[in-house]
Order: C-alpha cells, then sequence, then structure tokens
C-alpha cells in the first residue's frame, strides 16, 4: 500500500491562549477529494493552512507529498494549488496579467485560455481585479490554484461567494481534476457540496475531529438514512414515535413533523402508527437522510428524541 | 528568474496605474521645473556660483523624486500587500519572499530612474540645464541616497500596520523633508535654527550630496557629515526593518 499524499498525526496549534487544533489526525489517500467541515473557529482553516506551510504545527506531525511543509514549503509549492480563505490581488492587476504571472513562477504551466474559458473568465482577461464581481474573484483564485497542474490541491471555502451555477461549473470541475488523478482537500460551509464532492468528510468541532467517514455513512450512523415529513395541521394530536424501533430522532415545528429513521422497516412502523391514530397522511414524504442533520447533530445540535 | 522578471515588470506597470503614486512620482516634478522656470527663467546668476535658479533647483527635485518613490509608494504599497493578504498568496507560489521583496525593490527603483530621467528632460529641453559636474559623481550621489531613503521606506513599511497608516506616517514625514530638506526650496533660504532641525532628517544628506555633485564638488571628500548621517539612517532603517518587518 502506497503512503498517503496528506498525512496528520496529532496536529496541535494554539494561539496565545486559545487552542485551534487539538490533536487532529488524518490521511488523504491519492485520488481522493477530502472534505472538512465544521462551524466558524472550528480549526479548519489552521489545518490547512499548516499543511499549506503557512503555519508552523505547536505539535505533531505533517506530511505533504512526504515532504514536511513548514520546512519546505517551497520546494512543495509546486506540487501543490492553493485556493486561501481570504485573500486579494492588487486592485488594478487585470486577469490575463495575474494568470500569466503566477505561470511564470512555476516551471510547468498549464494553457492560461483555456483555463479562463473553463472557468467562465475569458470575457474578464483585461479587466482590474478590483472590478470583477465576488464570484469572479473567486474562480480567477481557482484558476490560480490550478494554473501549474498541481497534484495536490487545498482549496479553503471553495465556492464561498458564488452562485449556483458558478458552483455547479466548480464542482464539474473539480470532478474533472479528481479524474486526472489529483488529490484535493477542500473545506466548505455547504454540505449540499461535501455530500456532491467529497469521498470522505472530517467533521471538525473546537480543534478536533468528531466524526470522519463517507457522507452517507455518517448519515447512517448519526440520523439514519431515511427521512419521513409529514404536514400536520395546527392543533391536530401527534402520536407518540420516538420509542418505535429505529427511530433517531421527531421534530414537531410550525405544522411540519420530522422523523429520522435508520431504515425501511423503522419508515413502515412510522407510517403504520401514523395510521393506526387517525392522521391523514396526504402531504407524507420520504426522503434520503441529509449531511446537514448529521452535521447539527455532530456539532453540538442533537436531534430532539421527544415531540414537544 | 522568468517569475522574479515579470513580478518586477507588474509591480512597475501597477506603479504606473496607480494615479496618486505616479503623478508624484514622475509629473509633479517636471510641473514644479515648468512654473518655476516660468517665473524665474534659467540665467546664470553670481550668487548660485554661475548657475540659474532652475539648475540648482533640480538637483533638489531629483532627492524629491527618490523621497517621494522611498517614502510614499514603497511602504503603502509594501503594508497594502501584506494587509489584504498578497504576500500570503504568493507565500504559497515557489517564490522566495526575499524575491518579492526584490521584485518591489527594483520596481521602485525604475520608477525613480524613470521619474529623473523625465525631470532632467523636461529642464534641459524647456530650459538649457546646466551640469558642471561628472555623470558618475552625481549617479553614484543618487544611488547612496536611494539606498537611504529605501530603507526609511522597508522601516516605514515594517512600523505601520495597514496601508492607512504608512500613508499617515509617510506624510508626517515627508512634508517636513520636502520644505526643510532642500528639496522644494533652497536650504539656504531658512532660519538657521530651521536648518540645524533639518539636519535631523533623513532627505537632507541626501540633498546635500546631490548639490554638490551638481556643482562638482568632491562629496566623498567634503562631505563627511552628510556621510556619516546617510549611514547611520541606512543602518538603523534597516534595522528596524529587519526587527519589525511581518509579512502578515
Amino acid at each position: 500500500m502506497s503512503s498517503p499524499v496528506i498525512d496528520v498525526q496529532d496536529l496541535r496549534k494554539t494561539y496565545g491562549l486559545t487552542v485551534a487544533v487539538d490533536g487532529v489526525t488524518f490521511q488523504v489517500e491519492e485520488g481522493e477529494i477530502f472534505g472538512i467541515v465544521g462551524p466558524n473557529g472550528a480549526g479548519k482553516t489552521t489545518t490547512i493552512e499548516c499543511l499549506e506551510g503557512l503555519r508552523r504545527p505547536d505539535g505533531g506531525k505533517v506530511r505533504v507529498l512526504g515532504r514536511d511543509p513548514a520546512r519546505e514549503r517551497r520546494q512543495l509549492a509546486v506540487h501543490i494549488g492553493v485556493q486561501l480563505q481570504e485573500s486579494a490581488l492588487p486592485d488594478r492587476l487585470r486577469v490575463g496579467e495575474t494568470l500569466a504571472l503566477f505561470a511564470s513562477l512555476y516551471p510547468r504551466s498549464l494553457d492560461q485560455r483555456e483555463l479562463l474559458v473553463q472557468l467562465g473568465l475569458a470575457d474578464q482577461v483585461r479587466t482590474p481585479f478590483a472590478k470583477l464581481s465576488g464570484g469572479q474573484k473567486q474562480r480567477l483564485f481557482l484558476a490560480l490554484a490550478l494554473i501549474h497542474d498541481p497534484t495536490v490541491l487545498f482549496l479553503d471555502e471553495l465556492t464561498t461567494g458564488l452562485d449556483p451555477h458558478g458552483r455547479r461549473t466548480v464542482w464539474e470541475l473539480i470532478r474533472a481534476i479528481r479524474a486526472r488523478g489529483k488529490t484535493i482537500l477542500l473545506s466548505t460551509h455547504l454540505m449540499e457540496e461535501a455530500e456532491a464532492l467529497c469521498d470522505r468528510v472530517a467533521v471538525f468541532h473546537r480543534g478536533r475531529i468528531v466524526a470522519l467517514d463517507s457522507p452517507s455513512r455518517l448519515i447512517a450512523r448519526t440520523v439514519g438514512n431515511l427521512l419521513v415529513t409529514l404536514r400536520i395541521p395546527d392543533g391536530s394530536p401527534v402520536p407518540p414515535l420516538s420509542a418505535i424501533p429505529g427511530v433517531r430522532g421527531v421534530e414537531h415545528r410550525d405544522e411540519t413533523l420530522t422523523v429520522y429513521a435508520e431504515d425501511d422497516r423503522a419508515v413502515a412502523a412510522v407510517v403504520q402508527r401514523l395510521v393506526e391514530q387517525g392522521v391523514p397522511l396526504r402531504e407524507l414524504g420520504v426522503s434520503s437522510g441529509r449531511l446537514e442533520d448529521a452535521y447539527l447533530t455532530l456539532t453540538g445540535t442533537p436531534l430532539v428524541r421527544e415531540e414537544s | 528568474m522568468r517569475g522574479l522578471v515579470r513580478l518586477i515588470w507588474v509591480e512597475f506597470l501597477l506603479q504606473l496605474r496607480e494615479p496618486f503614486a505616479a503623478f508624484f512620482a514622475l509629473a509633479f516634478p517636471p510641473l514644479l521645473v515648468l512654473l518655476f522656470g516660468s517665473i524665474y527663467g534659467n540665467e546664470p546668476k553670481p550668487e548660485l556660483g554661475g548657475l540659474g535658479t532652475i539648475d540648482v533647483a533640480v538637483s533638489g527635485y531629483v532627492g524629491m523624486v527618490i523621497a517621494t518613490v522611498a517614502v510614499f509608494n514603497l511602504p503603502i504599497s509594501l503594508a497594502g500587500y501584506r494587509e489584504r493578504g498578497i504576500l500570503r498568496r504568493l507565500a504559497v507560489t515557489p517564490l522566495s519572499p526575499f524575491a518579492v521583496f526584490l521584485a518591489h525593490l527594483v520596481s521602485l527603483a525604475l520608477l525613480t530612474i524613470c521619474g529623473i530621467l523625465l525631470l532632467v528632460l523636461v529642464a534641459k529641453v524647456g530650459y538649457h540645464l546646466r551640469f558642471l559636474g561628472s555623470l558618475s559623481s552625481a549617479i553614484a550621489a543618487g544611488a547612496l541616497g536611494g539606498i537611504t531613503l529605501f530603507s526609511v521606506g522597508f522601516a516605514l513599511a515594517a512600523l505601520a500596520p495597514t496601508a492607512r497608516t504608512a500613508q499617515v506616517t509617510s506624510m508626517l514625514l515627508f512634508y517636513p523633508m520636502l520644505f526643510l530638506s532642500g528639496m522644494a526650496l533652497p536650504r539656504e533660504i531658512l532660519p538657521e535654527r530651521i536648518q540645524r532641525v533639518a539636519t535631523f532628517l533623513p532627505a537632507t544628506p541626501v540633498v546635500t550630496l546631490l548639490r554638490a555633485a551638481w556643482e562638482n564638488t568632491a562629496w566623498w571628500r567634503n562631505e563627511p557629515h552628510a556621510l556619516l548621517a546617510l549611514a547611520l539612517w541606512t543602518i538603523g532603517s534597516l534595522a528596524v526593518a529587519a526587527w519589525r518587518f511581518r509579512w502578515e
């Protein structure tokens, strides 16, 4: 078995009295899309910046492609592509000039024109940075991360500021890049994004990893595979459901009843109970469990077991 | 190397695109020549050692170009790069921090040279600029002055937390130098006491050397005080810059 592309062992980083990363361990294999999710301040960006060589860990071991990023940042820079969470370029630097500049910094680079077309920036070649929209800036930073065709990509908040179309375009691009054998580590606030892209997701909370698995297994483990929703008019009685085997949680908010269920059997039992109690099923829906719910559960908002 | 050259060129272009910076480095000094030339002309005057008003003023204006770029353009752009995270973005490329520094320095030196050439050209064409000294002595004086004032600029960039504070500290340093160091007005017209205060400004010895070079004086022999002041400013500023400069 080959060694992992990214290897993080017991990473620790403290700023003054604040513990930003408190013993994080994970590996990312070649060709994987690995997601980091978590609330603000959970240590996501600090972890990524330690991998990029921008910060020196206080403890633990970090290796990217077998190298120590803190000590071999420049040697590593050729092989890694980086999109920082917060960054800017000189206001009057134009898109085309920016890309040409960054291409010149590497021994090898992709076709600039093609990359701009792929990212939908072909019409902005002469536009200065300050005149770009938030989404265009974000796509330009992605282009800069990709220009030298790196082996490993670090994308901190990949699609922040992008509209739904832009997001879909970027997702396609990320999948295409992975199909060429690249390894991608990304952080995101959008669970939809993590679910759509990532092979595995690490959930960060208060500087630690509270769960690490594929999106589907994270969902199955924490909130169950299936979600039953039902509209219940105000004042109608709701039968107790949380005691049914396989029911992970029940929520009754406004006029909507939500039941988190492990499997088909649990759903069937829920439906049966509802029918027995004479609850009309006109607006019953069954869908897949959502990563968003799993995430909220794992980061401090557990499912309600007893309906109010 | 290819990357460094391109970065220098890009930095140079960006300086030209910054209207404020480009105006004071390139356009303002020639405009002063045209303004004062139209008022006083450039006839040789015995009290100026056979030089005209413009001849004498130009040596001060050369100092002004150097000081403008060193004290305004350099700290404001460098502090802005740091504040906005541009240096961080460059830090994750194969470029070394030193190369980023060097690119800033070389592009600003290019801007300074352009400003001086433009100034001399306008004075030459408009008012038949006289120059009694040797070119090599003038270039050496300018280079020494440049090294000193650029070091001061780096120190300012290191001390200023943001581009805005850099702008304020630059002004606080620049305007006294402009009027007291002999850049905009000859120092001789100032009261004795003010002249003494002016010796503590970093641009004063720079102008002293440039003036001396213009008048064909061997400044390396005759101006030991100015040379000492330049050396102290350079060493002190570089020490401050090395001690306080942060990339982010």
